[in-house]
């Protein structure tokens, strides 16, 4: 049997894949594959089922942004680790911002299921197919997505939440005192607290409101 | 559930989620080991020499072997005091509190050895980019061999309460099992993917810190149930001890900091009374030295499993992107599967003998 490395790994998927590999570079004695969308769970699939490669280990699975990218702004990162010839390499798919849609890999690797739901939550990298696509670490109703580079790691106060894109309605929907709604003008009475950590994808609803006297 | 049985659960995390890919965007490079204490706080050195290792490879750094081989005993008393926790919360959830009370206090003096190294117990922030912040004191090769001396008699007389128990047994035998498949599908690794019989193990596979120059077995289970777990994470501190050992025996003489001035932060003394010294510390505070452009992944092998870190450097002072491969949030997503079909008082064992650790499941 042919020792697997990084140049058997690269001959055999440009072999198989032809032009829809973008591009193959080796950094540090790993493999970066940049590849075309559309032929990601198929060149995954492949690469766990095939006899001499056997990438049968889904190390990690992650988003980066790279908002000066036009067009490719999104970019999903899969760690392959084939445990039988001890090659590990990193397989990127760049998206637009635009749309960032991707098949999903919970047919081939069960373990991408919470790992896709924390790039969904991070990124907003909308994975078709998945069983349960929803937020994960953060509050259910957190409608943007954090790591994104344009929200800047803020502490948490009214003006910059405004900010960071939060929309009228859900501000007004938490602007709830005792049960009772309040118009801007009354809030302003009360002082903001926020007893958490100060990133920003704390639940900035979590604080309270305390009045100006003290 | 149906009656104690259970039938379906959905788990729900988060509750503990700091941002930490965020905050370590925002952050020089030195100042994210304060961030990996928290992630699997049992055994935070681990993690503190992961984000190290990571750096240096950006870098290109070459470590000298006594820096290897200190990080290796200090990564290995780690393990040790992770593993304690875990396996006697074993027992005590399956009723066993004498064990359990027996074990920890050899983590206590554990976290001695770690304050005298690095004046922090839990959270300890231990060593810097490049290596330790000064050599290990007599005192600590003191503490490091009693502990060798007594620990193996508390270990052997914790397994004798618990180990071959009759109701520990019937507790954990053929309970919250998973196949070797599924498990490396769920991605599992470390101790639970051992204890399903795959002997994948970082450290092994791809050796970090001169772990090639050492002598140990991994251990591997067959069922992957609950008790199979137990016994695997009882013969790694065996063979964490006897890793310890050989450090010990073979530790050279010589550094015990890699030589980069750009990233290791000299000395006090250098920087009040040496031109050089002061420069360099202000460049590095500073964050006005370049760091190369690239993408790197590091992986060690943690209490838990392979802690992976996945760095994206643009070539500023922090990362670009920086994303922590937890192995706790990657393996409870089986743990639903597990669970099916069995009582809960089952789930309960089941959940503690996978070791899942919430810094480490939310980060």
């Amino acid at each position: 049997m042919t020792k697997v490395d990084n140049q058997v790994l690269s001959e055999q998927m440009i072999q198989k894949f032809g032009t829809q590999i973008i591009s193959i570079e080796e950094s540090y004695d790993t493999l970066d594959v940049v590849v075309e969308k559309a032929i990601i769970i198929e060149l995954i699939s492949w690469l766990k089922v095939d006899e001499t490669l056997r990438f049968n280990f889904l190390t990690s699975l992650c988003g980066v942004h790279f908002p000066d990218q036009k067009d490719r702004e999104s970019s999903v990162v899969y760690h392959l680790h084939s445990l039988t010839n001890n090659v590990r390499f990193r397989i990127h798919v760049f998206l637009p911002i635009s749309n960032p849609e991707i098949p999903t890999l919970t047919s081939v690797f069960p373990a991408a299921n919470w790992m896709e739901r924390e790039t969904f939550e991070f990124y907003g990298v909308k994975f078709t197919g998945h069983p349960d696509l929803r937020i994960i670490l953060n509050v259910e109703d957190m409608d943007y997505h954090p790591l994104l580079k344009q929200y800047p790691l803020v502490d948490a106060v009214p003006e910059q939440i405004k900010m960071i894109n939060i929309s009228d309605d859900n501000f007004k929907k938490y602007h709830v005192l005792n049960g009772k709604e309040q118009s801007e003008q009354e809030l302003n009475q009360y002082n903001y607290l926020n007893p958490g950590p100060y990133t920003p994808c704390h639940p900035w609803y979590f604080s309270e409101y305390f009045k100006n006297e003290w | 559930m149906n009656g104690e049985v259970i039938v379906d659960a959905q788990p729900p995390i988060g509750y503990i989620h700091r941002a930490f890919e965020k905050l370590a965007e925002n952050r020089p490079f030195y100042q994210i080991t304060t961030i990996t204490d928290r992630l699997n706080y049992c055994s935070s050195p681990i993690n503190n020499i992961g984000w190290h290792l990571t750096v240096e490879k950006l870098l290109g750094v070459k470590t000298p072997k006594r820096l290897d081989y200190l990080r290796v005993i200090i990564m290995e008393l780690a393990r040790i005091s992770d593993h304690i926790i875990c396996n006697s919360v074993v027992a005590v959830d399956t009723g066993a509190m004498t064990g359990f009370l027996y074990v920890f206090q050899w983590r206590e003096k554990i976290y001695e050895i770690y304050e005298e190294i690095c004046g922090a117990r839990l959270t300890t922030n231990i060593g810097r980019i490049g290596g330790f912040e000064r050599d290990f004191s007599q005192k600590v090769f003191d503490k490091i061999n009693n502990l060798l001396k007594e620990i193996p008699e508390a270990l052997k007389e914790f397994e004798k309460l618990v180990m071959r128990n009759r109701i520990f047994m019937d507790r954990t035998v053929n309970v919250g099992g998973i196949s070797a498949e599924r498990a490396l599908d769920y991605g599992f690794t470390g101790p639970n993917l051992r204890a399903a019989g795959v002997d994948y193990d970082v450290r092994v596979m791809t050796p970090y810190c001169s772990y090639e120059d050492f002598d140990f077995t991994i251990p591997i289970g067959s069922n992957g149930n609950t008790y199979d777990r137990f016994c695997v994470r009882q013969e790694e501190m065996w063979q964490s001890l006897s890793i310890i050992r050989q450090a010990l025996d073979k530790l050279p003489e010589g550094d015990f900091h890699a030589d980069v001035p750009e990233f290791y932060l000299p000395p006090k003394e250098d920087v009040y009374n040496s031109m050089e010294g002061l420069i360099w510390h202000f460049k590095i505070v500073m964050g006005e030295i370049n760091v190369p452009k690239g993408q790197v992944y590091q992986s060690v092998e943690g209490g838990n499993g392979e802690l992976g870190f996945y760095l994206v450097s643009d070539g500023g002072r922090q990362p670009y992107r920086l994303h922590f491969r937890r192995p706790c949030f990657i393996y409870y997503q089986a743990y639903p599967e597990m669970i099916k079909g069995s009582m809960l008082s089952d789930a309960i064992l089941t959940m503690s003998s996978m070791n899942v650790i919430a810094g480490e499941l939310d980060a």
